[in-house]
């Protein structure tokens, strides 16, 4: 008798997540409303008017970031424009600029020129500016978007792995390897896909990615000592990125541990990132 | 294939054998009848047996002294409340306890509450034993079962309203108890109430130590509504309720601030003549609240730099539900003189969830984010079977019992999370599991001699992992330091069992031999996995549940009772049990060689009785799991009651003291080595009308 009420529960279950289904299929999503725009401006020329997205507020870290391009004399979109972003922070005295990722020639099915830009310290007031070459329909112009905020979270998402490197004669070989995290959409108990991108500061102005390092990950949960199995290092996944599997065995505090090494040297060996969910 | 065993079972169910000794085929002189419930149907009839004389209404018991006393029964303690019933060698998901067939789980994942927690001696008819595989009646085990059957209306004779009420004292843990049982019966109507308030302080151990957590305080009530219809057939309701709180494990770092089950079941009985017929459905809801809030929850961590040692503030919250909804129905029909043939079809589906909460605060720092997860995933286990049983008798020397059951069992997730939680160990979960379980046995029961009966049985079975076995995720064993995680992929534990008892009696002498051998295949029991990390800063490492190759167990027993004419009367049961692992290591929680003594002595309205209890050091340990050699102890208890008939009532007056010489002492199977209660004056009185 308890069978069938529980077929029955199981036949109830299913038919109602077919209706709920269906009803989402009915209303597509919003694709408009995916992303907070964060500005909108006519290029320098006025050839196009570009409106700025990201996922949320930006922070130092990896910020994917979208642009949306139209044409300003038809209003017609564009879908292939060759994008390539110049973010400055001016510090009054020098600037410098942060590791990117331009979007590739082609939009996405929602008109989206998707990339990324890692910014590298907080700013204020315009101090961040984000600059973007754009070649499109034969035509090139730029575009410049000074960005009210840019904010630092707890915990960090981006870190800098120094090392440094006699060079023989009482000085020092300094490289700076700016590290970001990619944080998925949510963070779960069980397998994560656990993924940074690495570049290499080669001056104020360039930082190159970095395929060749090795890096290690261990978790642990600092107020519990322990740590969690089964969990894959990272290894070069596209140009810069680095991707594994951390593993949370519940929720909570968690600190991931990176160990790198480069040239078959360690480097920065107390690096971590804090995952809190 | 399995259709081809089925078929082959029901064949031989066809052939004239099998049965569940429902009608003994020798009545027992009346002296006997007191053990001889015992031993032979192993059924104790609670209200009016020597047992009872002896352990219950001695000391007010909870249901841990009446069931310590029961042949091949040990407990498991952690704490002074809820002991874990140990048959045999056998516990926990090894045994089958029902109450008159109920399916019901505890819902906490450390097996703080044993089914028997949530019931009361004043709750009890009666408890039937059945050892290792013979437990079919009540599903496929390896261990037997223990069923324990809900007392009917009360009713003395005296009154229309009939009852009594008892009230009690324990000076070493300033425990008050009041105990009552009520009945009313008018027409076919009758209705019995029952219930237990207890509460007990920390007691002192032998030494004088308080120890601390080791207090509780339980409520319980259970009421019985029972209409007879006529002379046949009769439908009974039964519900009841049980709530302790604030109650305290000094073994283990957690206590339970509540604990609280409710059962209500309704039942149909019919019988004439040729048959018996019983239907009956369930439903029972089990809550277990474990926390550590009664704990000092500052504790020192060394952090990842050497040296350095940080102190935080650590609270963790462990609730546990498990509900439990089923029906059986059985029947019994006499089929000439010589077979009565059991058929028992049953389903119960079972849902279990427990969480844990961690939260954590360093001194000067706000809280972190709570820790969750989930040591029972959402489960729900259904599980449905048949039984049946044929008696034959082929004379009145000779009788056989042959029975069998097939189980099936399929287990589905509620959510997700069993599956995100079990990802870590690289593990991918099905979305449901399914097994199939058998059992048969044969007994056989020989009048060789006229004082002399031998019943021998024999059988194959075998048992679905526990819920904690297969999918418990970071339970933490309080015994070994280990945290143990399940394994979806276990092979059900699997068993050839044997048991031969000799019953000797004569007049007022009983004496009672056996001996029970069980060899496991596929056991169940943790193994040690260090390519995990431990998960605590207090954990040793972890340990995964595994299928060890072969694991036997003997155990012996016991009784002899002697009843003078002069109201002189002697009662003794040793109790010996061994346990191995393959072919040299000892099988952990295995109790040492036990003997309980008792003499009493009835003198006109006065009954005075004295009894020893001594075990034996244990020095088969297994140290891997943080087994220790345990010293053997002795202990006496005195008691003196007053029987007094005033009109149409009872009093009932006694005073006793426990552990009277003070010994410092602890079992074998008690958890941390925590000592037992030291001496204490007991005091009770009764009034029944």
């Amino acid at each position: 008798m308890k069978r069938i009420t529980s077929y029955h529960i199981i036949y109830i279950s299913a038919l109602l997540s077919i209706l709920s289904a269906c009803s989402k299929d009915d209303n597509p999503g919003n694709n408009q409303s995916q992303y907070m725009l964060v500005a909108e401006s006519a290029s320098s020329n006025s050839m196009f008017n570009v409106k700025f997205y990201a996922k949320d507020s930006l922070f130092v870290g990896y910020n994917k970031v979208f642009f949306m391009l139209y044409e300003k004399s038809s209003g017609s979109q564009v879908t292939q424009a060759e994008i390539n972003f110049r973010p400055i922070m001016d510090m009054v005295t020098f600037k410098h600029a942060c590791p990117v990722e331009n979007p590739s020639g082609t939009a996405d099915a929602n008109g989206y020129f998707e990339g990324a830009v890692m910014f590298s310290m907080p700013g204020y007031d315009g101090s961040w500016s984000l600059s973007a070459d754009v070649v499109a329909n034969g035509k090139t112009d730029s575009i410049y978007f000074p960005l009210a905020r840019v904010i630092p979270t707890n915990p960090v998402k981006k870190i800098v792995v120094i090392d440094s490197l006699s060079n023989g004669s009482g000085g020092w070989i300094i490289s700076k390897y700016p590290v970001s995290l990619v944080e998925p959409d949510k963070w779960n108990v069980g397998n994560n896909n656990f993924e940074i991108t690495v570049n290499k500061m080669a001056s104020m102005m360039s930082f190159p990615t970095i395929n060749d390092m090795t890096i290690a990950i261990t978790p642990e949960m600092p107020s519990m000592g322990h740590g969690s199995p089964n969990n894959v290092n990272p290894i070069p996944v596209s140009d810069g990125h680095y991707s594994g599997t951390v593993n949370f065995t519940m929720t909570g505090a968690w600190r991931v541990h990176l160990d790198f090494t480069r040239d078959g040297r360690a480097i920065g060996k107390n690096a971590y990132f804090d995952i809190s969910f | 294939m399995k259709k081809y065993s089925f078929v082959m079972l029901m064949a031989l169910f066809a052939h004239p054998v099998a049965g569940q000794g429902h009608t003994p085929a020798y009545k027992l002189t009346a002296d006997t009848i007191l053990l001889g419930d015992v031993t032979i149907s192993s059924s104790i009839p609670v209200n009016n047996s020597q047992i009872e004389k002896f352990y219950r209404t001695n000391s007010f018991s909870t249901i841990d002294n009446l069931t310590a006393h029961l042949e091949g029964v040990s407990l498991i303690k952690r704490g002074a409340y809820a002991m874990e019933p140990q048959l045999n060698g056998f516990s926990a998901g090894e045994l089958n306890i029902t109450i008159d067939g109920i399916k019901m789980f505890g819902a906490c994942t450390d097996k703080m509450d044993p089914v028997t927690s949530y019931l009361e001696p004043a709750n009890l008819k009666t408890v039937t034993l059945e050892h290792g595989t013979n437990c079919g009646l009540h599903g496929n085990n390896v261990g037997g079962s223990i069923d324990l059957a809900l007392k009917d209306p009360e009713n003395n004779g005296l009154h229309a309203f009939s009852g009594s009420i008892m009230t009690g004292y324990e000076s070493v843990s300033n425990g008050r108890n009041l105990l009552f049982s009520a009945g009313h019966s008018k027409n076919k109507w009758a209705w019995g109430l029952n219930g237990v308030y207890r509460k007990n302080g920390n007691y002192r151990a032998g030494n004088g130590e308080r120890i601390n957590h080791s207090q509780f305080e339980k409520y319980n009530f259970h009421s019985v509504l029972l209409y007879t219809a006529d002379s046949f057939s009769s439908v009974r309701t039964d519900i009841l309720w049980d709530f302790a709180h604030d109650v305290g494990y000094p073994a283990l770092p957690m206590d339970v601030s509540r604990a609280r089950a409710y059962l209500a079941a309704a039942e149909y009985k019919r019988e004439k003549g040729w048959y018996d017929l019983k239907v009956k459905i369930y439903y029972n809801s089990v809550f277990h609240q474990m926390d550590d809030s009664g704990r000092d929850s500052l504790f020192f961590l060394n952090d990842r730099v050497p040296g350095k040692r940080d102190s935080v503030y650590m609270r963790m919250d462990m609730p546990g539900r498990s509900r439990t909804f089923g029906g059986y129905f059985q029947g019994l029909f006499r089929i000439g003189v010589k077979n009565s043939l059991t058929v028992k079809i049953d389903n119960y589906t079972n849902s279990s969830l427990a969480e844990m909460t961690m939260h954590m605060r360093y001194p000067g720092y706000p809280a972190e984010p709570p820790m969750y997860l989930q040591t029972w995933p959402d489960v729900t286990r259904n599980v449905s079977g048949i039984f049946l049983s044929d008696l034959h008798t082929f004379n009145n020397k000779v009788s056989l019992t042959v029975n069998g059951r097939i189980d099936l069992g399929t287990d589905r997730f509620g959510s997700s999370v069993a599956r995100d939680q079990f990802s870590v160990f690289n593990y991918e979960l099905s979305r449901r599991y399914s097994n199939i379980t058998k059992g048969f046995n044969a007994s056989l029961r020989y009048h060789i001699l006229k004082p002399l009966l031998v019943e021998i049985q024999s059988g194959v079975s075998e048992r679905v992992p526990t819920i904690s076995e297969r999918y418990g995720f970071y339970l933490y064993n309080a015994y070994d330091g280990y945290d143990y995680v399940g394994n979806p992929g276990l092979r059900t534990e699997k068993s050839v069992s044997g048991r031969t008892e000799f019953t000797y009696f004569r007049k007022g002498l009983k004496i009672s031999l056996a001996g029970s051998v069980s060899l496991l295949r596929d056991y169940i029991m943790g193994v040690t996995d260090t390519t995990i990390p431990p998960m605590n800063f207090y954990t040793n490492g972890l340990r995964v549940y595994s299928n060890i190759r072969n694991v036997k167990m003997f155990s012996t027993d016991l009784q002899v009772l002697y009843r003078l004419s002069n109201g002189l009367s002697f009662y003794l049961l040793s109790k010996y049990t061994f346990g191995q692992i393959g072919t040299s290591a000892p099988l952990p929680l295995i109790p040492p060689f036990m003997n309980s003594v008792t003499v009493s002595y009835e003198w006109k309205q006065w009954t005075f009785q004295a009894d020893n209890e001594t075990a034996f050091r244990q020095d088969r340990i297994n140290r891997a799991y943080s087994e220790t050699r345990s010293p053997g102890y002795s202990v006496f208890n005195l008691k003196a009651s007053l029987h007094l008939m005033p009109k149409r009532s009872m009093i009932d007056v006694s005073a006793g003291v426990t552990n009277l010489f003070n010994r410092d002492y602890y079992e074998h199977l008690d958890w941390g080595r925590i000592p037992r209660p030291g001496r204490s004056v007991n005091i009770l009185l009764k009034y029944t009308f």
